[in-house]
């Protein structure tokens, strides 16, 4: 029982000599450890061979060194070619995709304005989009969202607009995830 | 020139004066750097490129401890050429004096020398023998003469961290040279 606590202490004692060493302890600590070195050999013996340590690597030499450092000129830190090319390509991506889905939208690729004569207003027509307002929108929306737009409605369009804006769609998740991989590997690269 | 004025010079992009303070610091980056890897090539490459690197990113200092600064630079460097260098063998301490490493100290005695030399060897070897934490932590505190504070700042780590490896690091190079009768017991 005795020993076995008395082991901890050594333990305990050891594991703070270094810092005791460096006067690193609190107050507190120190007292611990100075009074358990007062009656433990073998402890006192370790904070010798500690401090002879620590003495010996501080008479380790500063080497001189085997050339100058100094810089000549340093390039600016360029982005690879590859996250440049890699971010227009998104850009452009996005920029086509959101064309082709408010083009959608606002009905373009499907009935061309329809002029409309109207009759109570006796002289003054009016242009209409088929489905130009908000509720169109949502309609369209709701169509999209449901997977079923091939159906009425885009029965004059010979575009297919679903499937290009699906293919942008997925194009630039690749290039957005590919761009941002690139730019995160360059950044550990680049940082220090 | 005070530092803080060359390193705002510096920052303005004039290369004199971080050539300046390269030349303040190259002889402790290059020291940490050999006594870190153990080997004269890689540790010239780590440095260069802890200058070069520093250079870059000198606009984010925001003022402080520059050599803290630049030393954890310099312990991030040294970290990617232990990796490098562990695809290939490590050079022999034997190569350290025909790297132009010299340990002598002027008009020391040569047999002086020769104990010394010897056992700075076996210090090479030992410190190589720690794990890169502890390694550093040694390194830092007992040859370069750093505070635990400023070794925090280096190792991004916390006071009770740096207390730890220390402790642990130096332990286990007391135990390497007890091993090789480098220390009376
Ligand atoms: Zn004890």
């Amino acid at each position: 029982m005795f020993r076995g606590l008395r082991k901890t202490d050594c333990e305990k004692a050891r594991g703070m000599l270094s810092a005791y060493v460096d006067g690193h302890l609190t107050s507190k600590e120190c007292e611990a450890v100075e009074s358990h070195l007062k009656g433990c050999e073998k402890c006192r013996h370790e904070l010798e061979s500690l401090r002879a340590t620590v003495g010996i690597l501080h008479l380790m030499p500063m080497i001189s060194i085997p050339r100058s450092f100094a810089l000549e000129r340093v390039e600016p830190l360029r982005r690879p070619r590859a996250l440049v090319v890699l971010r227009a390509a998104t850009a452009i991506c996005v920029v086509l995709l959101a064309f082709v889905f408010i083009s959608d939208s606002i009905n373009i690729f499907e009935q061309p304005p329809v002029y409309i004569a109207d009759e109570s207003s006796n002289t003054m027509g009016t242009f209409q989009f088929p489905t130009s307002d908000l509720s169109g929108f949502m309609e369209q929306m709701d169509r999209w969202l449901s997977g079923s737009f091939e159906g009425e409605g885009t029965t004059g369009t010979s575009i297919p607009v679903r499937q290009i804006e699906y293919g942008l769609l997925g194009v630039v998740v690749i290039l957005g995830g590919a761009s941002t991989l690139t730019y995160l590997r360059a950044r550990k690269e680049g940082s220090a | 020139m005070e530092e803080t004025e060359l390193i705002q010079l510096s920052k303005e992009g004039d290369i004199g004066s971080f050539n300046r303070l390269v030349e303040f610091h190259e002889r402790g980056v290059y020291n940490l750097a050999f006594r870190m890897l153990g080997d004269a090539q890689a540790a010239e490459d780590a440095t260069q490129e802890t200058f070069i690197s520093a250079y870059r990113a000198l606009r984010g200092f925001r003022g402080g401890d520059f050599r803290a600064w630049l030393l954890k630079i310099a312990a991030n460097k040294c970290r990617d050429q232990l990796r490098a260098l562990r695809r290939r063998p490590i050079a022999s301490l034997d190569s350290m004096e025909e790297d132009g490493v010299s340990l002598i100290h002027a008009g020391e005695p040569p047999e002086d020398y020769a104990i010394r030399r010897e056992l700075g060897r076996e210090i090479e070897g030992g410190l190589l023998s720690l794990p890169p934490d502890q390694r550093l932590a040694v390194i830092l505190s007992d040859i370069q003469g750093l505070s635990y504070k400023e070794i925090a700042r280096v190792t991004a780590s916390s006071i009770g961290t740096v207390r730890s490896r220390l402790s642990r690091g130096r332990a286990r190079l007391r135990d390497y040279l007890l091993e090789r009768g480098e220390l009376s017991p």
